[in-house]
């Protein structure tokens, strides 16, 4: 199937490819339907991308490339929720905020999104107890 | 919006199956135990909204952005 986006023009995905977000993602609830996809060649940017509203996706990226310290747990529901039978099944993104000076890009730390491809399903979770920023800076060092 | 009065080791239901009830109550702080099925998401109002609102922040990145966002991202992958 086709969808278009407002970002990344039109896109050729599987009905395999899909995500149940259930309940959508935080501050979305309209929309629980997305697809992961290779966002830039050359780059390690993902597009989280709504199959069923063209102008909603979030660039996501894999925090263990600017954090290797990164870790929270999972509980049990959340656990049930993404269908997960090892950790193996996991991928962990985070989504990123991009402001009119990319330099100054941040990635939202408490509030991870986990997907399971396997099990086409997808989840962002709420770090309660940590010290994770929303906001963290991924080029602390840019001018 | 409902006010009550409620003691140590008393409790609210909501619906069937939410049960909130009041363990201790400390300084200006009251601690909670809540009970809920798994499927109800409970959240700190506080943690939820920053969480919210920085998905709309980064929910609004223009099209125009792209080129500089290459460039930064692909700085990025040579931090690795």
């Amino acid at each position: 199937m086709e969808i278009l986006s407002a970002r990344h023009g039109k896109m050729e995905i599987t009905p395999e490819q899909i995500l149940e977000f259930k309940g959508g993602l935080i501050g979305f609830p309209d929309y629980d339907r997305y697809v992961l996809l290779p966002f830039m060649e050359g780059t390690e940017f993902e597009l989280l991308q709504s199959v069923d509203h063209g102008n909603l996706g979030f660039v996501v990226v894999d925090p263990f490339l600017f954090r290797k310290d990164y870790e929270f747990e999972i509980n049990d529901s959340e656990q049930e929720e993404l269908k997960a039978e090892s950790p193996d099944d996991l991928r962990i993104r985070v989504i990123v905020t991009i402001p009119e000076d990319p330099k100054e890009m941040t990635a939202n730390l408490q509030g991870p999104i986990i997907v399971n491809q396997k099990g086409q399903v997808g989840k962002q979770i709420i770090l309660h107890d940590s010290d994770y920023s929303t906001k963290y800076r991924i080029f602390p060092d840019s001018e | 919006m409902l006010v009550l009065t409620r003691k140590i080791g008393e409790s609210i239901n909501i619906g069937d199956d939410i049960k909130i009830r009041i363990m201790e109550i400390k300084g200006g702080a009251v601690r909670l135990g809540i009970e809920a099925p798994k499927s109800t998401a409970v959240y700190r109002e506080e943690v939820y909204l920053k969480i919210q609102e920085e998905n709309l922040l980064a929910s609004s990145w223009q099209k125009v952005d792209l080129e500089k966002i290459g460039v930064a991202m692909k700085n990025v992958g040579r931090k690795k």
